[in-house]
């Protein structure tokens, strides 16, 4: 007993410090050469302070472009891969992600709405406040869909009802988007290519503030039910008669989990992939070990993500590729692999 | 019945009582609602070992959904040790009443462990993690139900006695009053029908367990209770409420009823061809 718990706290204090080395280190790589004694010069300078110093060209990639991406960057892994665990965990279902309800795709027509609304309007306005209306356009897109997802299948409460409706909704938003695209502008198809594959280029410290508080709200929720939600794959009447009420639970859990995503999709765009298969990749790796899933896929999720982004800006010199091309294609790689690696017939 | 366990609180066993339940399948329209238990009353006393009997359809699993908070009754109440159970929060329902039912499921890399914890549920509140306590009764647990070894296993690759043991493990964490069970021996073999009954009927609780097996329900149960039609068509001792005429009723089978060479409980013989009987 005492072996294994001390098991899985290095294992968690090992992911721990990948995730720390990760966004540090991550820092160095893109288009601008910076080493890492310049990522570590320039953090010590902001530890210990740089009075009346103005802030160097360097400094400012650093601090003002590389350090949010990669925070964003993790955060967004960290969400993606909690909110596909606790999906799969309450549908007791496999093939759950982050976007089973129609997320992306409400996110990606709320997106393509705006587009087509400001196009008609004057450049000016485009620059900064498209920023931010698109993103809202997206979360309340996002938002829409996941509220139409639980008018029709909510209040029974029955997993296949939701996943039938989440397939419904997300199919009615993809047409709409599809025909909104078909009608406007060819420019506004090149700019939903982020809402649908994803990126991390818009990261600032303003809006990671938002970002973060939900992310870890809702890993502390779910570290607080951990234990029904680890009951609720009993099924559905074993979890009752071990005392837990199964359609608050699964309703309350989604809920929580479609508004993180529904942040991390207005703030990244709908990226793919992770959110089904870190969940599957650290199940299989923890087996036995007794680390609590929901930590254990943050702290993975996350670096994974990190380094996925160190990919997208580095494997083109001129130019960034989307991050959700990334994990689709490693994603499928690894998972494949794992798949028919023989098991361990334990 | 005497056997004591270290594993579990050794509370008192709770009494049973069913009053006037009925329920129906919910449909579309009311008018259309088929009744599946009308007006279903019984009674079982504390630390009873109590079958249930009826063919198929009957409202076997129903009753005993009733009782475990699966289906709200439409009308009737269901009573534990005198307190309706409708009445109780869901975790205090499951620190009263458990039950082990033959859902095929995967746990999705659950081990055989983190399935039996899952009977510390109703005990704990948010945040809260095992004690020492805690994992010394699942440790003793282990032993008892001989799970010990697969333990960090994946629940998926068990055996299906394996996992009825596991089922019965985490029942009894819950530390219950009241076991419930729905055709527990389904799908074992022999060896292991015998093995888990008696792991059960040696437990100091009442149990209520629904058998299609009359022999081993005539075998292991102090009392019988016949569900046909959804109502109770009779409940007493094994020797009274197994006898030719009524199996021939609510089993439509004709049986040859006679007394067990070993242990002197009721026997039934069924007719399997048309001659010679």
């Amino acid at each position: 007993m005492t072996a294994i718990s001390s098991r899985s706290l290095w294992f968690v204090a090992a992911w721990v410090f990948i995730a720390f080395v990760s966004i540090v280190f991550s820092v160095a790589f893109g288009a601008a050469n910076i080493s890492m004694a310049d990522v570590f010069q320039s953090l010590k300078s902001l530890v210990i302070g740089h009075e009346g110093a103005v802030l160097s060209v360097q400094d400012r990639i650093i601090w003002e472009l590389r350090a949010p991406r990669a925070v964003l960057a993790f955060l967004a892994g960290a969400g993606l891969s909690l909110a596909g665990a606790v999906l799969q965990t309450v549908t007791r279902n496999p093939l759950s992600d982050p976007y089973l309800f129609g997320i992306s795709s409400g996110a990606s027509f709320g997106a393509v709405l705006v587009i087509a609304a400001l196009s008609g309007t004057s450049i000016s306005s485009i620059a900064i406040l498209s920023e931010y209306t698109i993103a809202v356009g997206a979360f309340a897109g996002s938002l829409l869909s996941v509220l139409i997802v639980i008018a029709l299948a909510g209040r029974s409460g029955q997993v296949e009802r939701m996943l039938l409706a989440g397939v419904a909704t997300s199919f009615m938003f993809s047409a709409a988007t599809s025909l909104v695209l078909y009608l406007s502008d060819p420019l506004a198809a090149a700019s939903l290519i982020f809402w649908t594959l994803g990126s991390f280029a818009r990261a600032d410290w303003a809006s990671l503030g938002l970002v973060s508080f939900v992310i870890v709200t809702s890993l502390l929720c779910f570290f607080a039910f951990s234990r029904p939600l680890r009951t609720m794959l009993a099924g559905d009447e074993n979890a009752q008669a071990l005392g837990v009420n199964v359609i608050k639970m699964r309703l309350g859990m989604l809920v929580i989990s479609s508004l993180m995503t529904a942040v991390l999709v207005a703030n990244c765009g709908g990226i793919g992939f992770v959110g089904l298969m870190i969940p599957h990749i650290v199940r299989r790796f923890t087996i036995g070990l007794h680390v609590n899933l929901f930590l254990a896929v943050t702290l993975i999720g996350g670096s994974f993500m990190v380094w996925v982004d160190v990919l997208a800006r580095t494997v083109y010199q001129s130019s960034e590729l989307p991050v959700g091309v990334i994990t689709a294609a490693l994603g499928s790689m690894f998972f494949l692999l794992v798949l028919f690696r023989r098991e361990p017939n334990t | 019945m005497s056997t004591t366990n270290t594993s579990h609180h050794v509370k008192s066993c709770a009494t049973l009582k069913v009053e006037g339940v009925s329920w129906a399948a919910p449909s579309s329209s009311k008018s259309n609602a088929l009744p599946i238990l009308s007006n279903v009353s019984l009674s079982i006393d504390k630390g009873k070992f109590v079958g249930l009997i009826g063919p198929n359809g009957a409202g076997k699993s129903t009753l005993l959904r009733t009782i475990y908070r699966a289906c709200k009754p439409d009308s009737g109440k269901v009573l534990v040790n005198g307190k309706d159970i409708w009445t109780l929060s869901n975790k205090e329902a499951a620190r009263n009443t458990a039950v082990i039912l033959q859902e095929q499921n995967d746990y999705m890399g659950l081990t055989v462990r983190d399935v039996v914890a899952q009977g510390l549920n109703p005990h704990k509140g948010l945040f809260e993690l095992d004690t020492q306590s805690d994992r010394e009764r699942i440790a003793v647990l282990m032993v008892e139900m001989e799970l010990h070894e697969l333990q960090h296993r994946p629940f998926s690759i068990l055996s299906g006695g394996e996992k009825q043991r596991a089922f019965l493990a985490r029942a009894l964490l819950q530390s219950p009053e009241l076991l419930l069970m729905d055709e527990p021996t389904n799908h074992l073999d022999i060896h292991f029908q015998l093995e888990v009954i008696r792991k059960v009927k040696a437990l100091p609780m009442t149990v209520f367990a629904s058998f299609h097996d009359l022999n081993l329900a005539a075998a292991f149960c102090d009392e019988l209770v016949v569900i046909d039609h959804g109502k109770i068509v009779a409940q007493g001792s094994p020797p009274d409420i197994l006898t030719e005429d009524l199996i021939s009723k609510v089993y439509r089978t004709c049986s040859l009823v006679d007394t067990h060479p070993l242990h002197g409980h009721p026997r039934v013989s069924f007719a399997y061809h048309d001659r010679g009987v």
